[in-house]
C-alpha cells in the first residue's frame, strides 16, 4: 500500500438524528412540593454524521459537549434516546448482544486512560488474548501465542513485554498495550476516546504516529474523540465541532482549520495557544460553556456569540451546506458573518493557518 | 429540604411498620396466647369463646393493624411474667439504660474524638503508635471479660466503686436519676466505661483514618500554600471535613449502645432494659420482647434521622442545589 | 530586561530526594536558577521530571519523605530552605503565593469563598473583620468574578471550574506575594477557559509586578505567557533561557524533540517528530548525561560525563553539543 486506503463515499458507520437524554429530575416527592418539573440533561441531541471507510473522522469539543456519549452510543455501551446508529447498513442502537457479536468484533474502543482501562492482575499476554479466545480468532495455545506476538509487534513493543503485568509500564506503553488488546479481534472501526490526553506530548507523538501507521497498514477506520485541537488537525480527515450535545460544523481538517466558518469554531482556534510566537494577541472570549442542563433558547451558542441577532435567540439553526462543509449558524447562512480575522490584528499571515479567507 | 424529610418520614414508618410486623408475628408463632391466658383444663368451647371476646379469631390484617394502633399509644398488652402493663414496666426500666447509655457515648465521644485526631496528626509519635495499641487491645476485648477485669481491680480489689446495681436515684415525676446523687454517679462508672470502650476504640479509629485521609486532599495542601496556621488547617478545615462520616457511625453506635447493653446490663446487675429483656427471653415473656423490639427500632430510626438532618448542617453542598446557583454543575 | 536587576529568587545546585527501604533516591538533581522581580519563568518538562518537586521544594511544601537534599534556595537575599517551620509558614501566602491545578478540589468545599480570602487575608494582614471582607470583594472583583458581592458568600460548588480557578487565583494575591508558583493552572480546564485565565494571570503579573514561576507540561502556554522557559529532564535542568529562542531554535536535542514533537495547527500532517523511548523513572537515571539513551546526537563523552549547563543561543543548555571543543566539531542548530 503506498498511502492510505482512499476513502471510498460508502459510510462504514452512520449515525442518524441521534440523541441521549439523561433523566436528572429531582426524586417525585420533591417535583411534587416545589412544583418543578422533570428534567432532562441532553447529553446528545439530534447528531448526524457518516463516516467513510478508511478515513479518521473526529468529534471535537469542551468538556460536556456530549462527545464522550456519543463514542459510547457509537460502541453500543449506551442505548440512544433518539435516532440511529449504523455500521454497514446494519442498525446497532439498542440491539440486543447476541444480534451485535458480529458488529462487535469489528467495533472497538480505545480508552482515554490506559491506567484505568487495564485489568492490574493479569499479564499482558492474557489480556491481549481475551478478545482472541472470546471471538474464537485462533484456536489452540501456540496459535494465540503467535497472535499475541504479532499484536506487540505490531504496537512497537517485544514478545517478551507478553509475561509482564501493566504497572510495569509507562503510560505510553500502557495505551500500546491497549491498542493492541482493540486489534485483537481484528476490528474495522476504531473509537478513539480522548486516547492521549493523558500522555506527554512527547508520548504522545509516538501514540498518534502509531495510530496512524496502523491505520495505513490495516486500513482501519477511525472515529477520533478529543478536546485538543491541535492533535484533531494533525490527525483527521474530517472534523465535527460540537456545542451543547449538536454538531455546529462539520467538514474536512483542512478547511475546518484555515475557513472556520462558525463562531463557535472560530472561537476555538482563536484559544489555542500561539507556537509559533508571532506575537500576536488573543482576545480572550469571555463567558463559559452553559449548563447542558439549562442550555440557552435558540442557538444555545448566543450568549456568547458576537453576532448573534434576534432570530439567533429565537430558533436554533439546522446544520446546512455551505461551501465544501455543514454548519449550522444563521448568520452564515444570511451572509452577515464578517469575514474571517475581522474581529483580531491581520498579524495571522505570521502563522501557517492565517491568511485565507472564505 | 422539606420534601426529604417527608421522604425520610415515610422511611421511618416503613421501617417501624415491618418491625411492628415482627413483633406482631412472635404473638402469633411463638405459641398460643391463649394458653398463657387460661388453665389447663379449661376446656375447648371456652378457649374458642375466649378467643373471640380476644379478637384473635379475626383476620389476620385486622389483628395487626389493632396490635399497631395499642402500640402507637404505647400499649403492648401485660407481661406474662409480671401480670403488669409493658409500658409501665418500659418506662420503669428506660430511665437507667437511656443513662448509662448517654454516658458511654459521651464518654466515648468525648475521649474518642481527640485521641483520634492527635492519632491522626501525629502518626509517627510513640504516643500514637501507643494509643492505637491500647485501642487494639480495647476493640478485641470481649464485653464481659471487661467487665468481669473492671470489677475485679475497681470493685473487689480497690474496693473504690461499686460492682452491681444504679446506687441511690431521685424520682423526677416518673424518670429517675442516678445523676444527682453521689452514690448513683460512683455506680455509673464502670458499666458506662465497659459500654463505652468498644464504641470509643471505633471512634479512635474512625476519626483517624478520616484525619488522614482529608489531609492529603489538595484544599488542606492549598491551605498550608496560603500560610494559614496549623491550629486552624486542622481544628478548622480537616476536622470539619471528617465530621460527615463520624456523625453517621457515631449515631449508628449510640443506637447500637442502647440496644446491646444487654450484657452489661446483666453483669452489672444494672437495672434497665437489657436485664429487663433477658429475663422476658428467659421466661417467654412476649409482650415484653415484642415492646423492646418496637421502642430499640423506634430509637435507631430518631437517631437515623437526626444524623441525616446534621449531614444538611455540616455540608452545604447538601443545602444548596448547585444548578439553581450557577449552572454548569456538570 | 530582567537579568540585569538582582534576583527575586536563586535556586543552586537544589536536590531532592525520597527516602525509600532501598536507601535515597534522587528525584531533581543539580538544579540551578534565577528569577527576576515581574518575570514569568515557564518550567516544562514530562509527568516525572521533577518541575512540581521544584515549585513543591521553593514553597516548603515537600511531603515527605520527600526532602531537600542539597543546595540552596534564597528569596530576596534570605535564605529560606532551611527556615525553621512557623517561619517558612509565615512566609507561604505572604511572599510565595501558590496556584495549584485544580480548582475543583483547591477549596475547602465546607466553607464559602469568602471565609476562605478572610481568613487568609487576616492571617497574614491583621486585619479587621470588616476592612478584610472588602479586601476579599476587592480581589474577587479583580479576578474578574461577576457580582463578586453577593458571590462571595456562595460556596466553591456553586462556581465553575474557570470562576474557581479565579477564586483560587484571587486566594494566592491575598497578601500581594512577590512570587507565584502556578503549577499546572490551566490543565484542568477547558480550552477557552485556559485562554481567560492565561490573559488574567498575565494581567496580575503586570498590574502587581509579580513573579510567576509557571509549571506546565503545555509548551503552548509557556510560549504565550513566559518570559524565560526552564525545560527539565529528568530531574534536571536541561535548557534555560528566552522563550522565543527556546521555542523557535531548541539548543538541547531533548527540547528540540519535545517541540517536534507537539502537533500545531497548520502544520505539516505527515507523521510527528518522535523520541523513541521514555524518561528514565527517579533511581534508573543512566550515567553522563540522562538523555544519552535516546539521543540521536550522542557522542563518546555524553555517556559518562554530565554535561553542566553551557551558554548556548541566547541561554545555556546542558549538552556537550555545546562545550567549546565540540561546539567546533559538530555543527548544531
Amino acid at each position: 500500500m503506498a498511502d492510505r486506503p482512499s476513502a471510498t463515499a460508502e459510510p462504514l458507520v452512520e449515525v442518524a438524528d441521534l440523541a441521549r437524554w439523561f433523566e436528572v429530575s429531582p426524586p417525585f416527592l420533591d417535583r411534587l412540593i416545589e412544583r418543578g418539573s422533570r428534567r432532562w440533561l441532553k447529553a446528545v441531541d439530534g447528531v448526524d454524521f457518516a463516516i467513510r471507510r478508511g478515513e479518521t473522522f473526529s468529534l471535537v469539543g469542551e468538556s460536556g459537549c456530549g462527545k464522550s456519549t456519543i463514542a459510547r452510543l457509537v460502541v453500543g455501551l449506551d442505548a440512544p434516546t433518539r435516532g440511529s446508529v449504523r455500521f454497514e447498513g446494519t442498525e446497532i442502537a439498542g440491539r440486543s448482544r447476541d444480534a451485535l457479536k458480529r458488529i462487535r468484533r469489528r467495533v472497538q474502543m480505545i480508552f482515554q486512560d490506559p491506567y484505568a482501562s487495564l485489568n492490574p492482575r493479569w499479564r499482558v499476554r492474557d489480556i491481549i488474548a481475551e478478545p482472541i479466545r472470546a471471538h474464537r480468532l485462533a484456536r489452540g495455545t501456540a496459535a494465540i501465542a503467535e497472535r499475541v506476538a504479532e499484536l506487540l509487534r505490531q504496537v512497537k513493543l517485544t514478545p517478551a513485554d507478553g509475561d509482564k503485568y501493566p504497572h510495569e509500564f509507562s503510560g505510553g506503553q500502557r495505551q500500546r498495550i491497549s491498542i493492541a488488546r482493540a486489534l485483537a479481534s481484528a476490528p474495522d472501526f476504531l473509537v478513539c476516546n480522548e486516547p492521549t490526553s493523558a500522555l506527554d506530548v512527547s508520548v504522545q507523538a509516538q501514540i498518534l504516529n502509531l495510530m496512524k501507521d496502523l491505520q495505513r497498514d490495516l486500513g482501519l477506520t477511525y472515529l477520533f474523540i478529543s478536546h485538543n485541537l491541535a492533535v484533531v488537525y494533525h490527525i483527521s480527515d474530517r472534523v465535527g465541532v460540537m456545542y451543547l450535545g449538536r454538531l455546529v460544523e462539520l467538514t474536512s481538517g483542512e478547511d475546518l482549520f484555515r475557513t472556520p466558518l462558525h463562531p463557535y469554531t472560530r472561537l476555538l482556534i482563536e484559544t489555542i495557544p500561539d507556537m509559533a510566537m508571532s506575537g500576536r494577541r488573543r482576545e480572550p472570549v469571555g463567558g463559559e460553556v452553559p449548563s447542558p442542563l439549562d442550555p440557552p433558547a435558540g442557538c444555545a451558542f448566543h450568549p456568547r456569540c458576537p453576532f448573534a441577532a434576534a432570530r439567533c435567540r429565537r430558533e436554533a439553526p439546522a446544520l446546512r451546506r455551505h461551501g465544501a462543509g455543514l454548519v449550522a449558524c444563521h448568520a452564515v447562512e444570511e451572509g452577515r458573518l464578517p469575514p474571517l480575522a475581522g474581529s483580531r490584528n491581520d498579524d495571522r499571515s505570521a502563522i501557517p493557518i492565517g491568511g485565507a479567507r472564505a | 429540604m422539606i420534601a426529604f424529610i417527608i421522604r425520610r418520614l415515610c422511611q421511618s414508618v416503613a421501617v417501624m411498620l415491618s418491625v411492628a410486623f415482627i413483633a406482631f408475628a412472635l404473638f402469633t408463632y411463638v405459641g398460643d396466647p391463649i394458653n398463657n391466658i387460661v388453665g389447663q383444663d379449661t376446656g375447648l368451647r371456652e378457649r374458642e369463646q375466649l378467643r373471640h371476646q380476644l379478637g384473635l379469631d379475626d383476620p389476620f390484617i385486622l389483628q395487626f393493624a389493632r396490635f399497631v394502633g395499642h402500640a402507637a399509644e404505647g400499649d403492648f398488652g401485660l407481661s406474662y411474667q409480671y401480670a403488669r402493663p409493658v409500658s409501665e414496666l418500659i418506662a420503669e426500666r428506660l430511665p437507667a439504660t437511656l443513662e448509662l447509655s448517654l454516658v458511654a457515648a459521651v464518654l466515648a465521644l468525648a475521649i474518642g474524638l481527640p485521641v483520634g485526631i492527635y492519632t491522626g496528626l501525629h502518626r509517627y509519635s510513640w504516643l500514637s503508635q501507643l494509643m492505637l495499641t491500647a485501642s487494639l487491645v480495647g476493640i478485641s476485648l470481649p464485653t464481659f471479660l471487661t467487665c468481669i477485669l473492671l470489677i475485679l481491680v475497681f470493685a473487689v480489689i480497690l474496693g473504690w466503686l461499686p460492682s452491681f446495681g444504679r446506687g441511690s436515684t431521685v424520682a423526677l415525676g416518673w424518670w429517675t436519676t442516678g445523676f444527682l446523687t453521689i452514690d448513683g454517679l460512683k455506680a455509673l462508672i464502670l458499666p458506662a466505661i465497659t459500654l463505652g470502650l468498644f464504641q470509643m476504640t471505633l471512634i479512635i479509629r474512625l476519626v483517624r483514618a478520616e484525619m488522614l485521609e482529608v489531609l492529603r486532599t489538595d484544599y488542606i495542601k492549598f491551605a498550608r500554600a496560603r500560610g494559614l496556621p496549623n491550629r486552624l488547617i486542622h481544628f478548622g478545615h480537616a476536622l470539619k471535613n471528617t465530621l460527615v462520616p463520624v456523625i453517621t457511625i457515631t449515631g449508628l453506635q449510640l443506637g447500637s449502645i442502647i440496644a446491646f447493653a444487654v450484657v452489661t446490663e446483666t453483669v452489672f446487675q444494672w437495672p434497665g432494659m437489657g436485664l429487663l429483656i433477658i429475663q422476658a427471653i428467659s421466661f417467654a415473656d412476649i409482650p415484653v420482647m415484642s415492646a423492646y423490639l418496637v421502642l430499640v427500632a423506634f430509637f435507631f430510626v430518631v437517631i437515623n434521622l437526626i444524623v441525616d438532618l446534621l449531614y444538611y448542617a455540616v455540608d452545604p453542598r447538601l443545602r444548596i442545589d448547585r444548578a439553581a446557583a450557577s449552572g454548569h454543575g456538570i | 530586561m530582567a537579568s540585569e536587576r538582582s534576583p527575586l529568587l536563586q535556586v543552586e545546585n537544589l536536590r531532592i530526594a525520597f527516602a525509600t527501604r532501598r536507601g535515597e533516591v534522587t528525584a531533581v538533581d543539580g538544579v540551578s536558577f534565577a528569577m527576576a522581580p515581574g518575570e514569568v519563568l515557564g518550567v516544562v518538562g514530562e509527568s516525572g521530571a521533577g518541575k512540581s518537586l521544584t515549585g513543591a521544594a521553593i514553597i516548603g511544601l515537600l511531603e515527605p519523605p520527600g526532602h531537600i537534599a542539597g543546595g540552596r534556595i534564597v528569596l530576596g537575599g534570605r535564605r529560606i530552605d532551611n527556615l525553621p517551620a512557623p517561619e517558612m509558614r509565615r512566609l507561604r501566602g505572604k511572599e510565595i503565593g501558590a496556584i495549584f491545578q485544580d480548582p475543583l478540589t483547591s477549596l475547602n468545599p465546607l466553607y464559602t469563598v469568602g471565609r476562605q480570602l478572610v481568613e487568609t487575608i487576616q492571617v497574614h494582614l491583621g486585619l479587621g473583620a470588616a476592612a478584610a471582607r472588602q479586601r476579599a470583594l476587592d480581589l474577587l472583583k479583580e479576578v474578574g468574578i461577576p457580582a463578586a458581592d453577593r458571590r462571595i458568600d456562595h460556596y466553591p460548588h456553586q462556581f465553575s471550574g474557570g470562576m474557581r480557578q479565579r477564586v483560587v487565583i484571587a486566594l494566592a494575591l491575598c497578601a500581594n506575594p512577590r512570587l507565584i508558583i502556578a503549577d499546572e493552572p490551566t490543565t484542568a480546564l477547558d480550552v477557552s477557559i485556559q485562554a481567560q485565565i492565561i490573559a488574567l494571570l498575565k494581567r496580575l503579573c503586570r498590574d502587581h509586578g509579580m513573579a510567576v514561576m509557571l509549571v506546565t507540561h503545555d509548551m503552548g502556554v509557556i510560549a504565550e505567557t513566559a518570559d524565560r522557559v526552564a525545560v527539565m529532564y529528568a530531574g534536571r535542568l536541561v535548557e534555560i533561557g528566552p522563550v522565543r529562542d527556546i521555542v523557535r531554535q531548541p539548543r538541547h536535542p531533548y527540547t528540540a524533540g519535545l517541540m517536534g514533537s507537539i502537533p500545531t495547527i497548520g502544520g505539516r500532517r505527515d507523521r510527528l517528530q518522535q523520541i523513541d523511548g521514555a524518561m528514565p523513572r527517579p533511581g534508573a537515571v543512566p550515567p553522563g548525561c540522562a538523555f544519552h539513551p535516546r539521543c540521536r546526537e550522542r557522542f563518546a563523552r555524553c555517556l559518562d560525563e554530565r554535561p553542566n549547563l553551557l551558554p548556548a543561543g541566547g541561554g545555556a543548555a546542558a549538552c556537550w553539543l555545546h562545550a567549546p571543543a565540540e561546539a567546533a566539531a559538530v555543527p548544531h542548530g
